[in-house]
């Protein structure tokens, strides 16, 4: 059988509560700079992420429409008359509708319309 | 639910503070139980297992298996303290001796039979070897298991306990009994 414990509480840093706040608070002052330098690195790539996701979505419609378009066409059908009913069937974005009916391509503005429309 | 080590790496990784805090407040104990069986000082060790921590931030993408940080954050703690140790012969075999028997300085914030307890603690400790300072500390200062601190130490449970043991009973002979815990779990064997 082991012999008793022994008691460390006057050498224990966290039997002082104000010891022990000030010693955390310490180290998180110290570390600051570190976290603020991580924080910063990470934003870019959040950012990044945040782009990513409605753009690829409206780049995977696009191509769907696009196809859609070309098999119609082929077919020697009205397109324009076909057109919004792809465009409700695949729940395309009004400004991407526009441009794709207009037949001209997408200028800046359209592509940011078309993120914003992304958002929830 | 407990957020996990290895989650709240991840999330430190990315600069968050608040899962740093909670890194911190979890192991800051642990790494100085380590820092104070190589240094024997409080204070000396309270400044290393700060340097630990904020050099396991600067370094956390080393920490390859996040579930286990506390052993990695340890090890760092530990290199720390004997780079301390080492910068500071003169200074560390001081308190050593101080803690030895003299009386050694009081802190200002603290009554003086917390002192005199701190000081024959010390004392107590510097007898021992650092293996069983370092095993004594980590089970009966921050409440590790043997099994954890075997794994730590990469040492066999039972020489873990036989540790323990003999540090606890030179411990007793030095210290009397005003200092001991009547510990049920280790009279049941249930650690």
């Amino acid at each position: 059988m082991l012999p008793d414990r022994i008691d460390f509480s006057p050498l224990d840093p966290s039997a002082d509560g104000v010891h022990w706040e000030r010693l955390v608070a310490s180290v998180m002052a110290r570390a600051g700079a570190e976290l603020s330098r991580r924080a910063a690195e990470r934003a870019p790539l959040v950012l990044l992420a945040w782009w990513a996701k409605p753009a690829l979505s409206a780049a995977a419609v696009i191509a769907a429409i696009a196809t859609g378009t070309l098999v119609f066409v082929g077919r020697g059908g009205g397109e324009a008359e076909r057109m919004p009913g792809i465009a409700d069937a695949l729940e395309v974005p009004q400004p991407v509708r526009a441009w794709l009916t207009e037949e001209r391509d997408p200028t800046v503005s359209d592509v940011m319309m078309a993120l914003e429309d992304q958002q929830p | 639910m407990t957020v996990t080590d290895a989650q709240l790496v991840e999330r430190a990784r990315g600069g968050d503070a608040d899962a740093f805090e909670l890194l911190v407040r979890r192991h800051l104990r642990a790494a100085y139980a380590v820092a104070l069986a190589e240094l024997g000082d409080p204070a000396e060790a309270e400044d290393a297992c700060q340097d630990a921590l904020v050099t396991a931030l600067e370094k956390l993408e080393e920490c390859r298996q996040p579930e286990r940080f506390a052993r990695w954050l340890l090890q760092i703690a530990r290199n720390r303290a004997r780079s301390l140790r080492r910068r500071s012969a003169v200074r560390a075999a001081d308190s050593l001796e101080e803690a030895r028997g003299l009386p050694g300085p009081a802190r200002p914030d603290r009554d003086a039979e917390q002192a005199e307890l701190r000081s024959r603690l010390l004392g107590a400790l510097a007898t021992l070897t650092p293996v069983q300072r370092e095993v004594v500390l980590l089970h009966d200062l921050e409440g590790w298991r043997h099994r954890e601190i075997a794994e730590w130490l990469g040492l066999p449970e039972g020489t873990v306990r036989s540790h323990l043991f003999h540090a606890r009973r030179a411990l007793r002979a030095r210290l009397g009994a005003g200092l001991l815990v009547e510990d049920d779990a280790d009279a049941a064997g249930s650690d």
